[in-house]
């Protein structure tokens, strides 16, 4: 046994080496251990830390850039805001909840809640809600909870300050919220990811899945889909509802249908509609349809805003019997719905396009994303309506039971053939068979992959007690199918989501009921770059953890000579001075591949008052990290913009993807935006001789409060500019101009 | 570098934010850990459950984790010592016998037990028997080879206490235990 010096200083003397030669030469045996403990507490362990680590469980190159200064206790962030407001408003002062980043990042698709703890006016503080960055939302109590509910998922990596102000008088025997001070509550949402530079292959060969959860109770929900931008499901639950028939009969128990957005982690958020089934999202996730079952022999279609309650739904349209299907959108204002043997189309007002097609009666249907056309089952086959023109052109004879669009405009549909079923992909450039089944199977959902790359194919055996299962396919039809996950476990209707970090699907438990469950993807190979990215970014977390800790010398370790020489010179503060406004927090912004082993990655850093720890300003660094033999260094840093917090929307993050045709330039506000005011005028990019490009695309999406813009740039450097012209809900303008640096490299082409 | 090498900041580093990488550092620690687990409380269904909360507690707190100059492991070690102390709270048997055998005076019992059992049970048993605080330092020094200051991180003290924990736990098991020669006389062989 080696000699332990610590041990021969502590014991100079002979007399308790004899003790000590005996422990050490008796140390205890290896404890039993049984090995299934050991794999089986991984397993466990794994699984919540999927769960946790990212809030939106993504896959791994979706969430490997959260800095490891926000990311919080995983705990912490598994939960909404609860804030206990002691007495809030029987105290003299201000009373100010800080939830500080490291203790508790708010997911950004959960409710707010605010406990109190006495009685209050709670009219008047439902009212007396003010959100910064401006934020719609709407509230509801739980109790002595007051719950807000932003409308639309909040921004990622963005300081809140959610004020309480009483402005009306109280009802009776309430505390007197006029007379009560503000309540202020802070917190920070979770990291947003960074997205990768390289679009990730989720061909059925890349895919891995594993931590599966159930969300939600056995019975609970009975249907599930993702929002389009997949920070919500919606899901169809059973609640019981006494009714009255008539004045003459008593009140019965019933159990009614609702539809609910829920959260990813199965958080019930809100109640979209009540005695309302088979719910569709628009694409634009502007507005839900639904159905509501009038008499045994009639239904309704009811359409109404995504941010209703579905109190404001306006009825559409009428049916005989009871649908087996969602209504199909097609575009986002128009609905197709089947109507016994007829498809019909009716638009948000109720009033019916001049397109009606005979279809198979009960036959499923399927619009292209931006509404052009539709396809659907028919006499002749699987066919293919041009819905402006009501032209159709059959794209294969047979029976076809379920279609699906890809983003990239390609139909996949299954056809029943006498030996089983077959899945087809129908594309301009042709029409191909990618799977076949001769053993009986029954295929039905289809769900295709974020990249178009593969089809997850809802599957069940011949046999009566087969189990529901599921597999991937890819697109072209190379390869073998794989199967989804465990194929001794059920699966039933599952659906990707949006971003491809996890599946949906329901599995019916011991007792028969259908229990909601997610599957978290990993996408298995990284490309070269994107295995660089990670390494780069890797670099620059640990390089803003260090200043956040005031560790220089650990800063400066990861940094080049240049862009040290800069830090030095004093141009830009590697750590701050005591009593300077501290680092409260610091985060990858963006990533952009400039050539091979080369990135800008710009980075956030939010500085906060050392007193209050109230975040009060904010200023961006753009580090070029450049690959050096086995490491990436910081090679070179140029100061970004400074921006005061709380004064107008705010560029939250900003992400750059090329493709061979185009460069797609997405960016990200804070606040709610005033719609009228985000246009090609107030959010452009220009060159680098200060030319204006014109934008292929221009598109905003309020729900996500995302710019999307569409443009064919040349190799070299232009400026993303988001000027004061934007504003928020409230109405207040963005502070000062934005300026981002897009690098259009020899990586992007 | 006092403790921790660039290897493991940088895995902890990542397992904040990579699952893969917390499943590599439970790989890494899960060993040591059950094993300070099991030896802390002899039973294995225990030993696994304090095994799991200090697994699952490490991966909810991991971001409150700095580096500070010592080994990941010391961190987790401490929080399984926190997870044996909220195990025996209130428990008699601990609270008792530290309370029992802290005034210095030999127990018989704590000999006769010695006494009894074999060589390796002897000694570790009289460890077991030890007031919590020295049990835990001699553990961590003896059967899991930390440094004094990897220890004094985990048991919250300075070096300083924790080479006097060291030093009485091993005085103590110096005069409680029989000479060799009376093991000898129970069937004992020496050095085997």
């Amino acid at each position: 046994m080696n000699p332990d010096p610590e041990l021969e200083e502590l014991f100079p003397s002979g007399a308790h080496w004899e003790v000590v030669d005996l422990i050490q030469a008796s140390r205890p045996a290896q404890p039993p251990l049984d090995p299934y403990f050991r794999n089986h507490l991984r397993m466990k362990l794994m699984a919540q830390a999927r769960r946790t680590m990212s809030p939106r469980s993504q896959p791994r190159w979706f969430a490997w850039p959260r800095t490891p200064l926000l990311a919080t206790a995983a705990a912490a962030a598994a939960v909404v805001l609860t804030v206990g407001v002691y007495n809030a408003l029987h105290q003299a002062p201000p009373s100010v909840a800080v939830v500080p980043p490291g203790i508790g990042l708010i997911r950004t698709a959960e409710p707010i809640r605010i406990a109190f703890t006495g009685p209050v006016d709670k009219n008047a503080v439902a009212q007396s809600v003010r959100i910064e960055p401006a934020t719609l939302y709407t509230t509801r109590w739980d109790g002595q909870t007051l719950v807000i509910i932003p409308l639309h998922p909040l921004a990622s990596n963005t300081g809140y300050t959610v004020k309480l102000v009483p402005q009306t008088a109280p009802a009776p025997n309430t505390v007197a919220a006029t007379a009560a001070p503000p309540v202020v509550v802070r917190f920070v949402t979770t990291p947003a990811a960074v997205s990768p530079v390289v679009p990730p292959s989720f061909r059925s060969d890349n895919l891995t899945f594993f931590g599966e959860v159930s969300i939600a109770d056995p019975g609970a929900v009975t249907s599930a889909s993702w929002t389009p931008d997949g920070q919500a499901l919606i899901v169809t639950r059973t609640v019981a509802e006494t009714v009255t028939p008539s004045a003459s009969t008593a009140a019965l128990p019933q159990v009614v249908p609702e539809v609910w957005s829920m959260t990813p982690q199965g958080t019930l958020v809100r109640r979209l509609a009540t005695r309302a089934t088979l719910p569709a999202v628009a694409p634009d996730g502007r507005h839900l349809a639904f159905w509501r079952h009038d008499r045994p022999d009639q239904s309704s279609l009811w359409v109404s805003a995504f941010e209703d309650d579905g109190t404001h739904a306006t009825q559409v349209a009428t049916v005989g019997g009871l649908p087996n299907r969602p209504a199909t959108w097609v575009g986002s204002d128009r609905l197709a719905y089947g109507d016994g043997g007829t498809l019909r189309l009716v638009d948000l007002q109720g009033t019916p396009p001049p397109l009606t097609v005979a279809i198979t009666p009960g036959a499923a249907a399927a619009a292209i994303n931006d509404g052009r056309f539709l396809a659907t089952a028919t006499a002749d086959g699987a066919t293919l309506f041009d819905v402006a023109t009501g032209q159709s052109k059959v794209v294969s004879a047979g029976t076809a039971t379920t279609f699906a669009w890809s983003s990239d405009g390609r139909l996949a549909f299954i056809l029943s053939a006498a030996s089983g079923p077959q899945l087809w992909v129908a594309a301009p450039d042709g029409l191909k068979q990618i799977a076949a089944s001769s053993t009986g199977d029954r295929w039905s959902d289809i769900s295709w992959s974020p990249d178009s790359s593969s089809l997850l194919v809802a599957s069940r055996g011949a046999s009566a007690d087969a189990q529901p299962s599921a597999f991937f396919v890819n697109a072209d039809g190379s390869g073998k199918p794989v199967a989804f996950a465990a194929q001794d476990r059920e699966y039933t209707t599952p659906r990707w989501s949006p971003d491809g970090s996890s599946i949906v699907f329901l599995r019916g438990d011991e007792t028969g009921r259908a229990r909601l469950w997610i599957a978290t993807v990993r996408i298995g190979q990284l490309s070269a770059a994107d295995a660089a990215q990670l390494d780069a970014v890797h670099v620059v977390t640990r390089f803003l953890d260090s200043r956040q800790r005031g560790n220089l010398a650990d800063a400066q370790a990861d940094l080049g000579p240049q862009a040290l020489a800069t830090y030095q010179n004093g141009n830009l503060p590697l750590v701050t001075a005591p009593g300077d406004p501290s680092i409260a927090r610091s985060y990858v912004f963006g990533v952009q591949l400039v050539s091979p082993d080369r990135f800008l990655v710009t980075v956030r850093i939010v500085l906060a008052d050392p007193k209050t720890r109230q975040e009060i300003r904010f200023f961006e660094e753009h580090l070029t990290v450049v690959r050096h033999g086995e490491r990436f260094l910081i090679d070179a840093v140029q100061p970004g913009i400074t921006t005061i917090i709380g004064q107008g929307p705010s560029v939250v993050s900003v992400h750059v993807q090329s493709a061979p045709s185009h460069q797609q330039v997405t960016v990200k506000f804070d606040a709610d935006l005033a719609a009228a005011t985000v246009s090609r005028e107030s959010i452009y990019l220009r060159d680098s001789s200060g030319q204006r490009t014109d934008p292929t695309d221009f598109q905003f999406d309020p729900n996500t409060r995302t710019v999307s813009i569409r443009a064919k740039l040349h190799q070299g450097k232009y400026t993303l500019v988001g000027t004061t012209g934007v504003t928020d809900v409230n109405g207040h303008a963005a502070a000062q101009e934005y300026d981002y640096t897009v690098v259009i490299g020899s990586g992007n082409d | 570098m006092p403790g921790g090498s660039e290897d493991e900041r940088d895995l902890v580093d990542r397992a904040k934010r990579n699952p893969e990488a917390f499943g590599a550092l439970y790989d890494r620690y899960f060993t040591q850990i059950y094993r300070f687990a099991y030896s802390r409380v002899r039973d294995q269904s225990l030993a696994e459950d304090l095994t799991s909360e200090v697994f699952f507690k490490a991966l909810r707190n991991i971001n409150r984790y700095t580096y500070a100059g010592h080994p990941f492991s010391s961190w987790l070690y401490q929080i399984a010592l926190n997870a044996v102390a909220d195990h025996y709270r209130g428990q008699r048997g601990e609270l008792e016998l530290e309370d029992a055998t802290s005034g210095g005076t030999p127990s018989g019992a704590v000999v006769d037990e010695v006494v009894r059992r074999d060589r390796s049970r002897r000694i570790w048993s009289a460890i077991d028997q030890l007031p919590k605080q020295q049990r835990a330092a001699l553990i961590l020094k003896f059967a899991e080879d930390r440094k004094i200051d990897e220890i004094a991180q985990i048991l919250g003290k300075s070096s300083g206490a924790v080479k006097l924990l060291l030093h009485r736990g091993v005085e103590r098991l110096r005069k409680e235990l029989p000479p060799l020669e009376a093991e000898a006389e129970v069937g004992f062989e020496p050095g085997s």
